[in-house]
């Protein structure tokens, strides 16, 4: 601009000077104008050189100061879904309310003294007026005090920390807590955005699900576990803001916000809250300490619910106690005792020891073996393999396992997937005990067929039965909804898990140990198992009742495995205890997926095609 | 004072008309000054509006997700059981009352 009006001028004085238009015209005010305005010129150039070349920081830096801004745009922890997206954990933004102390103290005075002595007198009105407001008079604090739950002594003990500039006085305050003390505008009083978690169906998926800490950070369960992939991250954005407020210009981003992921379950959250419910009820009528349930797809290796009592609602963390937090079906174990019973017939039928059709003679119905005593409820006389399940025989079992080369036993129970972990990937998980010795006594042989001296989880021994279910295939177990159909492997030939899935079928008849597990319209197959529990010493009065089973039988669907530890009272047997458990959820279970019954006296209507 | 003096408006305009290619030169670079100022104003706009209505989803997520939970509380498996059973008296089917009908 200014170049050419200096051209401009240079010219015009030429062409006027040619022309003489101004007789008036004198060279000196002429000279001494130009030199004026070429000074001052010069004096807004070189001052405009100084602020945009020499030292062109300061202003931008000042400019900056005003204007640009760092905002942080918070990731919310993902949620976490059943099998048909229902949500059972979802995060909300929550407040934590938090004091400055030192802030607090400046404008509010505690004792009357101190009161007294923030007077000061305006020298021109000889008014006296008090700096301190006395922190008991004002009406704000003790509404302070009651929306947030908390005395106002105690309140007062929080702020009067010495030396302090940061105290929480609570987390976790919801929206409305939080604009209503915004009104009360205390000096010193401050907000910050954290996360609340929630879960809508409290108890019942607590033991899986896990917790997070106020920081939002998973400590146990599938939040541990999963904890990097929910967490997501907060995003940080460099932006100027106008004189209102408004964002009017991206400038960067510092930090990319890392959406948090979404996480879904195989849990189907209806057989789950028909498994907690079951679950609990029977615990409490048999006066249980503890009790685990697994409902595994057999075909899947998904866990279609499992469910443990005690449990606890985690939305109220004063209830949180560590023992009612175990997820017990992964992380106790316990001798299955006969529920191994059918593990034991497929070994023999692998090793070929037996066939499907022999007869065995348990007579009188007891037995030594070496020097040890085996028997049975009472004498059954000679029967066959689905008879030895039926009546749950000890000799029927000790006989087989005897005739197996010792290692061949334990090499079935290791395909079943005993002594190993399942696959599901959650902290905490135990892998049980499967012994593997050279020597074995024929003892120790008889008894491990009976299910002593190994252990296993609720959840391995489902795992166990859900092979046996699918022909023989192993899943691995999953707690997260396979994207991809799961891929298997087969460990028992598949003739020989059919025929011991028929064999079982027996229990839940009529004369069986189970006739409680029948579910309507289906056909059950099942084993129960009730086994002292080890202390030390030896074997106590306690008991641990287990049944598991599958159904339907003609194409299994579900596996279920019902634990129930030390039930007190005269019926301990898992026929009484356990078996119930599984005949409700399997029937919801069965019925929820609709699964087709297969009971032959069903009724049944085939429509014609149209 | 001289008799014949030149018309200044004419003058200038003459002077202007020599240096045509100047002038609309800087005419152009002064509408594109203006212009220039215009777009950043509407880019400032725009940023705004989109911050706010990014803001406005986030509120909005945040109630779909505070409703989520209201929800999930009411439709509760065991409760809605609860409900099915002790108002509705309602009983799951057995297999006496239900027929199985199988489409082809």
């Amino acid at each position: 601009m200014k170049m050419k009006r200096n051209v401009a001028k240079s010219r015009t004085s030429k062409h006027t000077k040619k022309k003489k238009v101004y007789a008036t015209f004198s060279s000196w005010r002429y000279l001494f104008v130009s030199a004026a305005v070429a000074t001052v010129a010069l004096l807004l150039i070189s001052r405009l050189a100084y602020i945009q070349v020499i030292e062109p920081e300061y202003l931008s830096n000042e400019a900056d100061k005003r204007s640009l801004r760092v905002t942080q745009s918070v990731a919310h922890r993902g949620n976490i879904e059943d099998r048909y997206g229902e949500e059972l954990a979802i995060s909300v933004p929550a407040y934590a309310i938090w004091a400055d102390p030192k802030t607090v103290k400046e404008t509010y005075a505690f004792t009357l003294e101190e009161w007294a002595g923030s007077a000061q007198t305006n020298p021109k009105t000889g008014k006296e007026k008090h700096t301190k407001q006395y922190f008991y008079e004002s009406k704000k604090w003790p509404a302070l005090a009651e929306v947030l739950d908390l005395d106002l002594a105690e309140l007062a003990e929080i702020i009067q920390k010495p030396n302090s500039r940061f105290a929480y006085l609570k987390r976790q305050v919801n929206e409305s807590v939080v604009e209503y003390i915004n009104k009360l505008n205390l000096a010193g009083i401050s907000k910050q955005l954290e996360s609340h978690r929630f879960y809508p169906t409290g108890e019942i998926n607590a033991n899986i699900l896990g917790l997070t800490d106020l920081d939002a950070q998973g400590i146990e369960g599938i939040e541990k576990s999963y904890n990097s992939y929910l967490q997501g991250q907060n995003g940080k954005k460099s932006v100027r803001k106008d004189r209102m407020g408004n964002v009017i210009d991206n400038i960067a981003v510092l930090e990319e916000k890392k959406a948090a992921g979404n996480l879904q379950l195989s849990i189907d959250q209806r057989i789950q809250a028909v498994a907690y419910s079951q679950l609990k009820r029977a615990v409490k009528i048999n006066d249980a300490t503890s009790g685990s349930i697994v409902v595994l797809d057999v075909n899947t290796g998904e866990i279609y619910a499992m469910a443990n009592y005690p449990s606890f609602n985690p939305n109220d963390r004063d209830q949180y106690q560590p023992y009612k937090l175990r997820n017990r079906a992964i992380t106790d174990t316990f001798e299955p005792g006969s529920t191994v019973k059918p593990l034991v017939i497929s070994s023999a039928l692998i090793y070929g020891k037996t066939d499907v059709d022999e007869v065995i003679d348990t007579s009188p119905g007891w037995m030594h073996i070496g020097g040890r005593r085996v028997r049975d409820g009472h004498n059954l006389g000679k029967i066959d393999l689905a008879m030895i399940l039926k009546k749950s025989s000890n000799i029927g079992v000790s006989k087989l396992a005897l005739r197996l080369e010792p290692g061949q036993l334990q090499q079935t129970f290791a395909n079943f997937g005993f002594g190993n972990d399942t696959g599901i990937a959650l902290i905490g998980e135990s892998v049980g005990r499967l012994p593997t010795r050279h020597r074995w006594s024929d003892f120790e042989l008889a008894t491990m067929s009976f299910g002593y001296g190994i252990t296993t989880t609720t959840l391995q021994l489902a795992k166990a039965y859900a092979i046996l279910g699918s022909g023989g295939i192993e899943y691995p177990i999953s707690i997260l909804k396979n994207v991809s159909p799961a891929v298997g492997q087969q460990v028992i030939p598949r003739n020989i898990a059919r025929e011991v899935v028929a064999m079982m079928e027996g229990v839940s008849e009529k004369g069986g140990t189970a006739p409680k597990a029948k579910v309507e319209g289906y056909r059950v197959a099942g084993k129960t198992g009730t086994s002292r529990k080890a202390e030390a010493g030896g074997y106590g009065d306690d008991y641990v009742s287990v049944f598991a089973g599958l159904a339907p039988i003609t194409n299994p669907r579900f596996a279920i495995v019902v634990m129930i530890n030390e039930p007190q009272g005269d019926r301990y047997y898992a026929g009484d205890v356990a078996a119930p458990v599984f005949s409700a959820v399997m029937k919801s279970a069965l019925l929820l997926s609709h699964v087709r019954p297969d009971d032959k006296n069903e009724r049944y209507t085939m429509l014609e095609s149209y | 004072m001289s008799e014949q003096r030149d018309n200044l408006l004419l003058l200038i305009l003459a002077d202007l008309r020599r240096n045509i290619v100047a002038l609309l030169v800087g005419t152009a670079i002064l509408l594109s000054a203006f212009y220039n100022i215009y777009i950043t104003h509407q880019t400032r706009e725009l940023v705004t509006r989109k911050e706010q209505l990014s803001q406005q989803k986030d509120n909005l997520m945040i109630e779909k997700r505070n409703l989520l939970i209201e929800e999930h509380t009411l439709d509760e498996h065991s409760r809605i059981r609860h409900f099915a059973r002790s108002k509705l008296s309602m009983s799951q089917p057995t297999k006496q009352n239900s027929v199985l009908v199988e489409l082809p």
